[in-house]
């Protein structure tokens, strides 16, 4: 369901369309975002089509983020202003003047403003401009330089209807290109002044600090004062000058995260390095919040555009492991160190099935070294992966659509670097529901791996992934608990059993005990967590005979049990649960103490679902990781 | 929507083809004689703006069968709609065209937007629908966007063919049926027509569907088809399918069983209505299954703006022809696999012509005599050639010669040049005693036209006298007398004529209409074959159809003019009527593409040579949305 408006909100957009060309100032957290989004909810209402432009791509985000909440699906367009320049740009080299490349070059995005400008003065242009959009909204209007500025302001030729949203307050952006004077904005975009500005973002929340943040903002205005060492601090807002003290701010930091409250805190610091800096000293308590530059994927391809054709492979081996979950089992050694030397790998997979699950990639790192073109290791890299979080121990069920002309396709579910599962497509196949089972086991994170084998064109659509269970499952300790195999494998047997094929409770067989051959006793050692809680079950069909049970430490002490069951006609469930205690080996056993025959099947030991986890160590620094995050 | 260009590259019959259409005009006619891929053109224009994802391909659609050059078509399209020049659809790769037809990357101050859909097949036989702009220099590869079957389906293309009656059905992609879900709600009107016409076959069907019809049969009466009264739905019993069984019904008789010419008719009306004058029509060979005034409306009705936005025909019809303009007309000539498309040069010169041997328009080669003189000679002679004693193995009507009557002696130069400026093969029979035409007869031959001429200053009254003796002038004068409408009266005339003209004077004991008396009198033979000569050309002795054709009689059966000029002359004329046009097969070279560009660079146009279509930009992966998944 959209997320209702409030007909206050639904006012204001309705109020700013209807005054466009037109401004509208707000401070941060006043709903700025809000108010341009429920904007183009109100001209896609009526039919009509909107171009969002703002600068960030995390921008962009946020407001189809806040379109999506609101319901609004289509008729919007949301854009970088440089993205929406370089695409017009592209398009429209002659008119442009500018020959831009496929993919965009950050450094030259002032070109494409400036090329976009051009081409957005063509009458043909204009009228691709009014035939794709009634409405323009452009947010963060502050970092508009001169450039932005004059390519919004020939788009305004082509469409009137243009919104400015922003607060020159907040400019991040122009400190080294030349701002449009604001005032010379508002000619252009009249100031809509009708919308009252409130502390939005703070309703119901510190609304207090909110009021206060609005105000301390007059001191921010030009040839206006802000004093931090004022005493009319509202609750909860302290001044610590920390400025002279080597650790002041480690120290504050350290000392906020003693305080009695669930609140997050955000250390703002100046450079990324000195944010490293400070997260250093706090030891991990907080987490560093990535840089956005793309410095990681630029030094990278640095790299590569200097490389050696020699060394392609090598990179890709190296590169990936870097940046992919998942390749845990292509090791450096002996495999990375092939690469590094310029020969393939695949003869190791012969020699060792460790690095099973790694084929495709493995192939596809040789096909780099036999044929070194950036087109083979752009080929090389069309596997694609996907991680998702799972929680333990919980059953997954992965499904997925897909088709394949030419040649097979593998999807591959990883966890570790191990393969969980997998599903074959195979060679022209038409559309087909896949469906892999699993059990999370101990991870928290499983990678969807799709590899291609070669050429060909696969489809793939609604990947899916469902939990199939309310409760983690346990996996079961026990080896052949159900009998299926030989009755003696994994167990332990005093005496010879048989199988009973007829007189199963599930699989294809049970032990069928005789109590005729008195003293016969099975058991299973199996390995446990100590101080765990464990349930012990098992299905057991006695006509004659009686059994008694029990499990044991590793000294033999039992843990339940001994405890008998027996003459009964049906199959019943037994069930013991227990602590481990100290233990780390567990002896489940049964004897034989009666006349009859008894069968048995089904015997399993899982972890307790239902009784609590261990306890938590409160000095866990874990626990605090998710509290602090520094900037 | 109009389109302004095509481009053929090895598609069937067409090794090469390119055809600017002038932005001005909206019904072309194609004419030209068999296997000259009239029908070809119209095919690729279906197939480039094909409505939807899949298309059938043959090894045979290729050029020679050969798959290893790809099938490329290009239509240029400009005068788009708003829909299609948005962003979303075309906005980011129009091109433009100016008012030759030449095609620009962006379209400019000086051009016409337009959008170039290229269909292009290579030899998987998968059709691939994506836009197409000219290189830039310097740029490098263009890389072509996919255009979707929606938006092809907003320029489509609508052909009435032999496969007419599927529209006479109402299915999902009949024109009926789109024409009812423009209407009405497709799928609640037909289910709810189809389940009541299965309930109740006759009394059943839905009034909307009814209304529907009659709409249908008005527009059907105004394009000329018969005078329905009757025009409904009924269930036709004759499909065993679901869909299309809902059929038009004239009273208890569907449609469908109508004449042919009715069924294409009706096609076509229900395509207008359905596409409301945004389609281009293609009518293959249009008088086909019509009578000539049904075809004479047909034609004022697809002459009509606003019926479709552009009428393609192609014709072998001389009624046809004869209601249309000269500037209507598109010769279309093959030759070496390359197809030529061309407008008339002075289409109102030509007028009279198209209206009074409209035949000649449809013919291959053409033969344009300088009088009725001439016209009666050839056509005596076409007559002897092709049924004489000793007939030709392939008569001129099979090898597409008609011969004309021309327009004096620069008038027939000029209508020669026209002629052979669009592709006709002309000989030209003319008199050699007219300065001003021997000046145009030079630029005849210049083109490549046979021009046929007395040697030396002669008309052909005076070429044949200049080789008959006495007898042999006698005999020409007799039958001149012979064909006179009243001949006791023309003696008297002739005598005069003759007289005036230097024959000698009864008073001198000569008779003026006996060449062997003359001599006596003092006029030599050379003198009475001048005087013979020029009186029968000045007095027009054979200046009529039917006169000419006693001229040729008597030069077929007077021995004397076995020989000579006139026998050489008379030859040449033969020689160039019978001159087989070389096989299709024998024109195209195996391996050859140099060939085309020659052929096409000949003196014709004096234009530089430049293959139609520029090297291929890579063809786009095919779009997953118009993949079979989607069906």
């Amino acid at each position: 369901m959209p997320e209702h408006l409030s007909d206050e909100l639904k006012a204001d957009a309705a109020g700013f369309v209807s005054a466009l060309p037109a401004s509208v100032v707000m401070p941060a957290g006043a709903g700025k975002t809000h108010l341009l989004a429920a904007t183009a909810k109100h001209i896609v209402t009526d039919g009509r089509t909107v171009l969002v432009l703002t600068h960030t791509n995390a921008g962009v985000y946020a407001i189809s983020a806040r379109l999506k909440r609101f319901g609004v699906t289509k008729g919007v367009h949301v854009s970088t202003i440089t993205s929406f320049a370089f695409r017009l740009a592209r398009a429209y080299p002659v008119l442009g003047n500018m020959f831009v490349p496929k993919v965009m070059v950050p450094e030259d995005s002032q070109k494409y403003i400036q090329a976009a400008a051009k081409v957005t003065a063509a009458a043909h242009i204009k009228a691709i401009l009014a035939a794709s959009y009634t409405h323009v909204l452009v947010d963060e209007y502050q970092d508009c330089n001169e450039y932005h500025h004059s390519l919004v302001l020939k788009i305004k030729d082509a469409i009137p209807n243009i919104g400015i949203l922003g607060d020159p307050l907040q400019a991040i952006f122009g400190f080294t290109d030349p701002l449009p004077a604001w005032a010379d904005v508002l000619t252009d975009f009249p100031e809509h002044g009708a919308i009252e500005v409130k502390p939005r973002r703070w309703v119901g929340h510190n609304e207090v600090l909110g009021e206060w943040l609005l105000k301390v903002r007059d001191g921010l205005e030009p040839d206006h004062e802000l004093h931090l060492n004022s005493p009319n601090y509202p609750t909860g807002v302290t001044f610590t000058n920390v400025s002279g003290a080597p650790n002041g701010v480690t120290t504050a930091a350290l000392r906020a995260l003693s305080l009695p409250t669930a609140e997050t805190i955000l250390i703002i610091a100046a450079q990324a390095h000195i944010a490293r800096d400070i997260a250093g000293a706090l030891k991990g308590n907080y987490t560093v919040m990535e840089e956005i530059a793309g410095k990681f994927m630029a030094d990278w391809l640095a790299k590569l555009v200097t490389a050696d054709l020699a060394r392609y492979a090598s990179w890709l081996f190296s590169f990936t492991k870097k940046c992919h979950c998942g390749h845990g089992i292509l090791d450096p050694s002996p495999l990375g160190k092939r690469y590094a030397d310029g020969r393939i790998g695949s003869d190791l997979l012969t020699t060792s099935n460790k690095r099973a699950g790694a084929e495709p990639a493995i192939e596809a790192l040789d096909r780099v070294v036999t044929n070194p073109t950036l087109a083979e290791l752009a080929s090389a890299d069309s596997g694609t992966s996907q991680s998702f979080a799972v929680e333990p121990y919980h059953d997954y069920r992965v499904t997925f659509w897909a088709k394949s002309t030419e040649n097979r396709s593998l999807v591959r579910i990883l966890a570790d670097g191990a393969v969980v599962g997998e599903r074959t497509i195979p060679a022209n196949s038409e559309w087909t529901e896949y469906t892999v089972r699993l059990n999370a086991g101990t991870r928290t994170a499983l990678t969807l791996y799709v590899g291609f084998n070669g050429e060909g064109t696969y489809l793939f659509d609604d990947f899916s992934v469902q939990r199939m269970t309310d409760a983690p499952l346990y996996p079961n300790l026990v080896n052949n608990g159900e009998f299926d195999a030989k009755a003696t494998t994994n167990w332990v047997v005093g005496e010879a059993l048989e199988l009973s094929k007829d007189d199963k409770f599930t699989g294809s067989a049970s032990t069928k005990v005789d109590g005729s051959d008195s003293g016969t006793t099975l058991a299973q050692t199996v390995r446990a967590a100590s101080d765990t809680a464990y349930t012990m079950s098992f299905w057991v069909r006695s006509p004659g005979g009686t059994i008694s049970y029990v499990v044991r430490g590793a000294n033999g002490t039992p843990l339940t049990g001994p405890h008998t069951v027996g003459a009964d006609g049906g199959w019943v469930l037994i069930t013991e649960t227990f602590s481990s205690g100290e233990h780390t080996e567990l002896t489940v056993e049964f004897a034989d103490v009666g006349q009859g025959v008894s069968y048995l099947d089904s015997v399993e030991v899982r972890r307790t679902v239902d009784v609590p986890s261990e306890p938590t160590n409160p000095a866990d620094p874990t626990d605090l990781v998710d509290r602090g995050v520094a900037l | 929507m109009r389109i302004r260009r095509i481009d053929i590259e090895n598609f069937r019959g067409i090794k090469s083809a390119s055809w600017r259409l002038p932005a001005d005009r909206r019904f072309f006619v194609l004419i030209g004689p068999g296997d000259s891929t009239k029908t070809t053109v119209l095919s690729a224009i279906e197939r480039a703006l094909h409505d939807r994802a899949g298309l059938n391909v043959l090894d045979t659609d290729f050029h020679g069968a050969r798959v290893d050059e790809p099938i490329r078509i290009r239509v240029a399209i400009d005068d788009l709609p708003d829909e299609l020049i948005a962003m979303d659809a075309f906005g980011g790769f129009l091109a433009g065209i100016d008012d030759k037809g030449e095609l620009s990357h962006d379209p400019t101050d000086d051009s016409q937007r337009c959008v170039v859909v290229e269909f292009l097949v290579e030899g998987d036989l998968e059709p691939v629908w994506q836009s197409y702009r000219p290189p830039v220099n310097g740029m490098g590869e263009e890389e072509p966007h996919p255009i979707r079957a929606r938006h092809r389906a907003q320029m489509t293309a609508y052909r009435i063919d032999d496969r007419v009656d599927a529209h006479l059905r109402w299915s999902r992609t009949s024109s009926l049926g789109k024409l009812t879900s423009n209407r009405e709600d497709t799928r609640a009107t037909l289910t709810k027509a189809s389940r009541a016409a299965r309930d109740a076959a006759a009394e059943a069907v839905t009034d909307e569907l009814k209304a529907l019809a009659k709409d249908v049969q008005k527009q059907v009466q105004s394009i000329g088809t018969t005078d329905f009264s009757d025009l409904k739905p009924g269930l036709d019993v004759s499909l065993t399918n679901t869909q299309g069984n809902l059929a038009l019904f004239e009273g208890d008789v569907p449609l469908t069983n109508f004449g042919l010419g009715t069924r294409r008719l009706t096609g076509a009306a229900t395509q207008q209505l359905a596409n409301e004058g945004t389609t281009a029509l293609l009518v293959d060979e249009v008088e086909y299954g019509l009578e000539p005034h049904r075809l004479v409306h047909l034609l004022r009705h697809l002459r009509k703006e606003g019926t479709f936005s552009q009428v393609f025909v192609t014709t072998h019809s001389p009624t046809a022809l004869l209601h249309l303009e000269p500037d209507e007309l598109v010769m279309v000539r093959s030759a070496g696999g390359v197809t030529e498309l061309k407008p008339l040069d002075h289409p109102a010169s030509l007028r009279p012509l198209l209206k009074s041997c409209p035949e000649a328009f449809l013919a291959r080669c053409v033969v344009i005599n300088e009088g009725k003189t001439e016209y009666g000679v050839v056509l005596e002679h076409l007559d002897d050639w092709d049924h004489g004693t000793n007939p030709q193995l392939v008569p001129s009507a099979a090898l597409g010669v008609v011969a004309i009557e021309g327009n004096g002696g620069t008038g027939s130069a000029g209508q020669a040049k026209q002629f052979r400026g669009v592709g006709y093969d002309v000989v030209l029979f003319i008199d050699s005693d007219d300065r001003a035409a021997n000046d145009m007869v030079r630029e005849v031959e210049a083109l490549g036209g046979t021009v046929i001429q007395w040697t030396g200053g002669h008309s052909i009254e005076t070429a044949v006298c200049a080789q008959l003796d006495e007898a042999g002038l006698n005999a020409f004068i007799q039958a001149g007398l012979e064909v006179a409408d009243d001949e006791a009266a023309a003696k008297q005339s002739f005598a005069d004529n003759l007289g005036a003209n230097g024959a000698p004077h009864t008073a001198k004991g000569a008779d003026p209409l006996d060449v062997a008396t003359w001599g006596a009198a003092g006029v030599d033979l050379a003198k009475a074959r001048t005087v013979v000569g020029m009186t029968a050309k000045m007095k027009g002795w054979f200046k009529r159809v039917d006169k000419g054709r006693r001229l040729g009689r008597f030069i077929l059966d007077t021995a004397a003019l076995q020989t000579g000029d006139v026998k050489t002359k008379i030859d040449d004329l033969k020689a160039a009527i019978y001159a087989r046009p070389e096989s299709p097969a024998a024109e195209e070279p195996a391996d050859d593409t140099t060939d085309a560009c020659d052929i096409q660079g000949s003196a014709l146009d004096g234009e530089p040579v430049t293959p139609p279509i520029a090297p291929s930009a890579g063809r786009q992966p095919a779009d997953p949305r118009e993949g079979p998944g989607d069906a």
